[in-house]
């Protein structure tokens, strides 16, 4: 490869190891908020865009600006979604959902349940407990959400209190 | 250990949220890449479909002064935006590329030779990244008119008293379009070309084809003969945008001149000067102004 060729495609070969070394795990953080896999890829692939697109994402902490705006895109679908329920049942749009086994039932309402708590949350709570469950280090949330690694285990006990105390007021007591 | 302080209750309520499909990076890496073909695609290349009827309101005048002429040539350098689907004209068209389309080249130098002019990129302040240079065409346009074509569209459009003279019958008309160069840096892409040169056979009623043309893909009777005037008046190759696609066009001034920005899901400068059209696209609208605005009005 001859050097006036090296710039663009050094971001091209970039964009190409971040995405095989991340899409998975980006479209399933994204997929934990949004239920709809489709979408949720869709919004997965609009994040690798935005970093190909954004100059200032693609230094040292790729993996980190991903999952921040992974998390992001997740929760403002959550929103967006919760926002459209809102008016689709004012105009009585909203049908029922079609019949299934009993515990798939349990687990589609507990799903519901818990995105309209982490909707309701302050973002960064709902974003560091969306990055928890998926499993990501207190290391790896510091880098995510650019925070000092030292806090992270405070985020996260607050962001869980927060939670706990919304979902009881919502749905009452622990279960 | 970091979970020690961690709500067993909460981490168990979030678990449920673990999706249980498997993603389909395959799919989604297609998806990318069409994602960035779009953006990477050359915005002239978007042309042929439409460019010779776009341009056939700016021959009107000369057209008709030097009839004796067998085709009459126009160089256009000007561009300007109107709001209509122009992909829909009733025209058939054949597109002949020579020289391959981007073609990529090791630098400036070779882009010249390819291109027969100097590419001007911005200079290192503005983008200091090395692009990625490649040479497309030229590209050659002719398109036919077929009016048994030409009467359906317009009675499809609701203009079925509009008159088709039957000597447009397989009536021809030409554009030359490039080479173009084009310079891809990480979020901007530059291309540039000389101004098009459009032919037409001499003695046909231009103006009144283009009035016809706009009829045909919806256009109001006023609307379609105000377009034909206007550009009768101050002649310029159209781009068509249609009128249910998103973006914000407007006029801006820059310190080098005149140049239009069309702002969608990117931000697009069309600039135009005597010898060169430019066409400059980010995700910012400041940095593609400030691009545009970089690139030199003459050239020696």
């Amino acid at each position: 490869m001859n050097a006036v060729n090296t710039a663009a495609s050094g971001t091209s070969d970039r964009l190409d190891t971040l995405f095989s070394a991340h899409y998975e795990r980006i479209a399933r953080v994204i997929g934990r908020v949004v239920h709809d896999q489709a979408r949720a890829e869709e919004l997965a692939v609009e994040v690798f865009l935005k970093w190909w697109r954004n100059p200032s994402a693609q230094g040292g902490q790729a993996a980190g600006w991903l999952y921040r705006t992974a998390v992001r895109e997740g929760l403002d679908e959550l929103r967006r979604q919760t926002r459209r329920g809102r008016f689709e049942r004012l105009f009585g749009f909203s049908r029922p959902a079609a019949p299934s086994p009993e515990h798939l039932y349990v687990v589609t309402v507990e799903q519901r349940n818990v995105r309209a708590v982490l909707g309701s949350l302050a973002r960064r709570d709902a974003e560091v407990l969306v990055l928890r469950s998926h499993g990501l280090s207190y290391r790896e949330i510091a880098a995510a959400l650019e925070v000092n690694p030292n806090y992270v285990g405070s985020l996260v006990s607050r962001a869980q209190e927060a939670f706990r105390k919304e979902y009881v007021k919502r749905y009452g007591s622990q279960s | 250990m970091e979970a020690n302080r961690e709500n067993p209750w909460v981490a168990d309520k979030l678990a449920a949220l673990e999706p249980q499909w498997q993603p389909d990076a395959t799919g989604a890496r297609a998806a990318l890449d069409r994602r960035l073909g779009a953006r990477n695609r050359s915005w002239m290349w978007a042309i042929p479909a439409t460019a010779a009827l776009c341009v056939v309101v700016l021959a009107i005048p000369s057209t008709r002064a030097t009839a004796q002429q067998l085709w009459d040539r126009f160089v256009l350098n000007r561009v300007d935006i109107v709001r209509v689907d122009l992909s829909r004209l009733p025209i058939s068209t054949h597109v002949t590329i020579d020289g391959g389309a981007e073609e990529r080249v090791a630098d400036a130098g070779e882009a010249k030779r390819r291109a027969g002019f100097q590419p001007y990129l911005p200079p290192a302040e503005i983008l200091s990244a090395t692009p990625e240079l490649k040479v497309s065409g030229p590209m050659h346009v002719e398109q036919t008119v077929r009016i048994g074509e030409l009467r359906a569209a317009l009675d499809k459009a609701g203009a079925s008293d509009v008159q088709v003279p039957a000597e447009w019958q397989r009536l021809k008309l030409q554009i030359e379009i490039g080479p173009i160069v084009s310079a891809d840096y990480p979020d901007v892409r530059i291309e540039q070309c000389r101004p098009f040169e459009f032919s037409a056979p001499s003695g046909i009623a231009l103006d009144r084809l283009a009035e016809v043309a706009f009829r045909s893909v919806g256009v109001s009777e006023w609307e379609a003969r105000a377009l034909g005037q206007r550009f009768a008046a101050h002649p310029f190759w159209m781009l068509d945008i249609p009128p249910d696609e998103m973006v914000n066009l407007r006029e801006v001034q820059l310190k080098s001149g005149l140049a239009m920005l069309i702002e969608g899901e990117r931000a697009s400068v069309v600039r135009s000067t005597g010898d060169r059209i430019y066409y400059v696209s980010s995700g910012s609208r400041e940095l593609s102004l400030k691009i545009a605005d970089s690139l030199p009005q003459t050239f020696p």
